[in-house]
């Protein structure tokens, strides 16, 4: 549905961030763009939104190139929207309940819809229960949810997420895979930039590695993290299911669920092999 | 955080009906403003104090302490309007002479002095009435009844929650600048606070444009709804 094609990235300042990116969001429905600190992650979500414009190439959605006009931008950012890593830069509210609804109120949503789809995504996001609560009076992780919950009563088809878990605990973590796993499941696309390499291995099904504004590499997850070099040489480390495989022998599994099954298998076949 | 917010929000107050609560608020306000009775201010004093101690149940310490910035403003400005000085001895009740000059305090000035007292403590009890017991999602609401201009509350919300973003990150330096001893001696302070304040408004021009992106992702037209 969104590719790039060549897309690349210059600053005001003269710093190339993007160097000729070629992504398509159809390889898979939740898209990891993995990379270290300054690699381009966000510089890459700001021009998939549109806010900023490439330098050279183009960005393509539904087949046709997108257009920088405030109606069709306008449009487009319906479609599409991006949860930013910091929750305090896009919650202008006190209230939660006017802030997730912020958006729904900018397209046109009669009260009674913003109403809906707003307790709606505040249920899906597990934060129903605080929407009376003034924003600054919440946890980073309630904040974040807040954030999500925003994005979410948009309905979009695309939603980026520019490092969801960062400087999360980690059942705010789990939390947060479930609502995307949700949200993947009810058919939306789904784009996440993250350096936490378990997260990525864990949730994605394509996984781009982004180095100094280029990709140097793509493929599903396993593709991706067996190769040690590359991401050793962008800064990054293998997740730790990948690492006991390759160390240890042990087959390569998606899911630590997965391995605990075939370890206590293994053990109850030696322990049969063992009876008299 | 601010601690007057703090108690906004969790008071045996906070819930109730905020017309009422602003009712009776604006009632104080008007009649403290419109009447000259030492009486009535004394005893919108007392009542505002009564219904925040005993029906929010805010500390009666904490309460007090909130009076003593206003309270410092008050007694200086009371205190030159107490005092008058005059080439004679004429009407002071007491006086002294300092350089041929009488200064003194005259009936009137007396009066006059008591009054503006009592009447600013009244509506200084109201105005605390009101940031004490009124959340400020409930003073919208109250705004909005008052048929407020939409600009107005508009930013009044902005405001409301950039104020404590602010907050927020002059504290987080504060303590940074505190950890590293930059408030060691005078001159270490001198410094720590030029850095401060030049971080900050470095800061708030780059919150400034990040907002600004966040509010296009979110198809922003001009309007804030509230
Ligand atoms: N506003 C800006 N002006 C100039 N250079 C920038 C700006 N924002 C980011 N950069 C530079 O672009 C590169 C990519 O940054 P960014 O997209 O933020 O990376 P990431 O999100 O992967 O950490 C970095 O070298 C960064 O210094
Ligand atoms: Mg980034």
């Amino acid at each position: 549905m969104i590719k790039t094609n060549d897309l690349f990235y210059e600053y005001k300042d003269g710093t190339i961030a993007l160097k000729d990116i070629n992504i398509d969001l159809n390889k898979g429905s939740i898209t990891g763009i993995i990379g270290g600190n300054g690699a381009g992650k966000s510089t890459l979500f700001l021009n998939l939104m549109g806010i900023l414009r490439p330098t050279a190439g183009s960005i393509e959605f539904k087949n046709e190139n997108i257009k920088y006009s405030k109606s069709y931008l306008n449009e487009y950012r319906q479609k599409i929207s991006l949860v930013f890593q910091d929750p305090d830069k896009q919650i202008f509210y006190s209230n939660v309940f006017d802030d997730v609804a912020f958006a729904l109120r900018n397209i046109g949503y009669s009260e009674d819809e913003v109403k809906k789809k707003v307790n709606d995504s505040l249920k899906e996001t597990g934060i129903y229960e605080i929407k009376e609560r003034p924003v600054h009076f919440l946890s980073y992780g309630q904040k974040k949810r807040v954030a999500i919950a925003g994005v979410i009563a948009m309905d979009c088809d695309v939603i980026l997420l520019d490092e969801p878990t960062a400087g999360l605990d980690p059942v705010m973590t789990h939390g947060i895979a479930g609502i995307i796993r949700k949200l993947a499941a009810q058919g939306k696309k789904i784009v996440i930039s993250s350096h936490d390499m378990n997260f990525i291995y864990d949730i994605c099904n394509y996984v781009y590695i982004l180095k100094k504004g280029e990709i140097v590499k793509q493929g599903t997850g396993e593709e991706v993290f067996l190769d040690e070099p590359v991401l050793k040489e962008c800064g990054l480390e293998q997740p730790w299911l990948v690492k006991i495989h390759k160390k240890l022998g042990i087959p390569l599994f998606k899911k630590e669920e997965h391995l605990y099954k075939y370890w206590s298998e293994e053990n109850a076949d030696s322990s049969d092999r063992n009876q008299p | 955080m601010l601690q007057i917010d703090i108690y906004a929000n969790s008071n045996r107050l906070s819930t109730r009906n905020p017309y009422i609560k602003g009712l009776w608020a604006g009632a104080g306000l008007l009649i403290a403003i419109m009447t000259s009775n030492v009486y009535v201010h004394m005893a919108i004093t007392v009542l505002a104090a009564l219904a925040v101690v005993l029906m929010a149940g805010i500390k009666f310490t904490a309460y007090l302490k909130l009076f003593r910035i206003p309270a410092s403003f008050l007694l200086l400005s009371i205190a030159t309007i107490l005092v008058s000085v005059s080439p004679a001895r004429g009407d002071f009740l007491v006086s002294v002479k300092l350089l041929g000059f009488y200064f003194g305090i005259s009936d009137g000035s007396l009066n006059m002095a008591m009054m503006l007292l009592t009447r600013s403590l009244a509506c200084l009890s109201a105005t605390y009435f009101i940031s004490l017991t009124i959340p400020l999602n409930q003073i919208i609401l109250i705004l909005k009844k008052i048929r407020t201009p939409r600009s107005v509350i508009e930013m009044t919300v902005l405001m409301y929650r950039f104020i404590s973003v602010f907050i927020e990150e002059f504290s987080d330096m504060q303590n940074a600048l505190e950890m590293k001893s930059g408030y060691r001696n005078f001159k270490t302070s001198y410094r720590s606070v030029s850095i401060l304040a030049g971080t900050l408004f470095l800061r708030v021009m780059n919150s400034y444009k990040d907002w600004k992106t966040a509010l296009e992702v979110k198809n922003y037209n001009g309007n804030f709804y509230v």
